[in-house]
């Protein structure tokens, strides 16, 4: 239970932060509009086969959201917390270890992430979309956050000025985010990008909750393949943070 | 000639931040990607008012960036002069008079706004659309840019914190980017809705950039009406700094 004073921080944080008008517009407005702009500007147009767009597009956004509020979430964290306020230094020197560290930070982050998912839902039943909240749905909608969670936090232990981590949200997270099948099949693509984008873990989480939303099974390999990363950039994380508390 | 140090100063503050790779990708490069998003995937498959979407998106694009660019650079750099580094206090103390000021602002805004409507103009001729030759294209662009930066000045003045700024284009400048025609036709909105939208700046500069664009008949009543919003934005500005110093 030695992650429980991080994870506990970082609500209070986002408690006193949930008063602000500028954060509570900055959790909703960008994906509502995509909503509006896409799912209602676009709708009746002949875009995908099977489904309306809206239906299409409202599991990519909520890939895209909770994406982007785990990721900054816990690399704006970090990132400040060892360079503008020095905080991160108290984690280093009391006495939790660097997986305790992670996971605290990893359930904050996730935490938001799943926030904005269900704004997001609630404003997709508003337009009376059905989305089927199933196992596999919340299954991936999780994997997704704790991937993105631990990227965030690499990211925040790497960067060596405030502001690397802007450069790396708009250089990668962005870009992932309209891309990766959120408002279109990658099959749209050039062949050779479609093949780079298969590669990336948002494509494969957007595919899986696309699935799930509409009462399929999601491709078992896709979940795994999301498992794996997870794994494998949770444990770089604490490889990270465990590096810095040596030094 | 008093509004050239206002002026010279954002313009050199531009140039040192433009070279950076953290503002460059951000602030310019998003327009681009959108067009780039959009445009590869849906651009040709779907149509829209009868064109393909990418030809509709185009001018959408450029009068998304040029508003937004224009009036988050004067929003940011005015508020952050205010509260934070009191540079501002030292205009209001030289011999600049208020006017001098809000032309210097609108004049720097408007560069960037065309800095980066430029370079959706860059990356649509790869797509095999070249920029227009039609000089009311340009005279919208123009007032579009001054129209906005005006806008951001206000803004800026009024903001009592650096978060205000924020809220402010949270809660109108990026509704209205996106619903403004500028992604899809403006038709599509219920009228009670569609009356109000259509008297929106942004709209009018949408639809009067793609009339032009298209090679389509060109709304002669945009250029007033942009005018009449821009001369209402500037005199405001005006009025404010008065109250304010």
């Amino acid at each position: 239970m030695n992650f429980y004073p991080i994870f506990l921080e970082d609500l209070i944080k986002f408690k006193r932060l949930c008063l602000k008008p500028f954060f509570i517009t900055s959790f909703f407005i960008n994906p509502l509009l995509y909503i509006l702009t896409f799912g209602w500007g676009l709708s009746g147009k002949k875009i995908v086969e099977g489904m309306s767009y809206m239906e299409f597009i409202i599991p990519g956004i909520i890939g895209f959201s909770s994406m982007v509020n785990s990721f900054n979430w816990t690399a704006l964290s970090i990132e400040i917390g060892r360079t503008t306020f020095k905080t991160f230094e108290n984690y280093v020197v009391s006495p939790i270890g660097a997986k305790d560290i992670m996971l605290g930070k990893v359930l904050s982050g996730s935490l938001r992430g799943i926030l904005s998912a269900a704004v997001i839902l609630v404003v997709a039943h508003l337009f009376g979309i059905k989305i089927k909240l199933n196992i596999f749905f919340l299954f991936s909608l999780l994997l997704n956050c704790i991937l993105f969670s631990s990227i965030g936090i690499i990211c925040g232990m790497k960067s060596k000025i405030h502001g690397d981590v802007f450069v790396f949200s708009n250089f990668f997270i962005t870009p992932m985010g309209l891309f990766c099948g959120t408002f279109f099949p990658i099959e749209f693509l050039p062949e050779p990008i479609a093949k780079i984008v298969y590669l990336l873990p948002l494509t494969h989480s957007v595919m899986c909750m696309r699935d799930a939303a509409s009462g399929n099974l999601p491709p078992f390999f896709s979940l795994f393949y999301l498992f794996l990363l997870c794994s494998l950039f949770f444990t770089v994380g604490i490889f990270c943070i465990e590096k810095l508390s040596r030094s | 000639m008093s509004f050239y140090p206002v002026f010279l100063r954002e313009l050199i503050v531009f140039k040192r931040r433009l070279f950076r790779k953290s503002y460059f990708i951000s602030t310019l490069f998003t327009p681009v990607l959108y067009l780039l998003t959009f445009g590869l995937s849906l651009g040709r498959r779907i149509q829209m008012e009868g064109v393909s979407y990418l030809e509709f998106l185009i001018p959408g694009l450029i009068s998304f960036a040029s508003a937004n660019e224009s009036f988050k650079w004067n929003a940011m750099s005015v508020s952050l002069g205010r509260i934070y580094y009191k540079t501002f206090e030292e205009y209001l103390v030289s011999p600049v008079s208020f006017s001098s000021i809000m032309i210097g602002y609108c004049l720097s805004g408007c560069i960037k706004g065309l800095f980066s409507s430029f370079m959706i103009m860059l990356v649509a001729i790869f797509f095999g659309y070249p920029p227009p030759a039609d000089p009311l294209f340009y005279v919208v662009l123009l007032l579009n840019c001054i129209l906005f930066s005006s806008l951001g000045t206000v803004a800026g003045i009024l903001a009592k914190s650096y978060n205000d700024v924020f809220v402010f284009s949270n809660f109108f400048i990026a509704p209205m980017t996106f619903l403004c025609g500028t992604f899809f036709s403006v038709k599509r909105f219920p009228d009670w809705i569609k009356t109000i939208i259509f008297y929106l700046p942004l709209t009018q500069t949408s639809l009067a950039l793609r009339a032009s664009f298209l090679k389509k008949e060109f709304p002669l009543y945009s250029i007033p009406i942009l005018f009449a919003f821009t001369v209402f934005f500037y005199f405001l500005g005006l009025f404010l700094l008065r109250r304010k110093s």
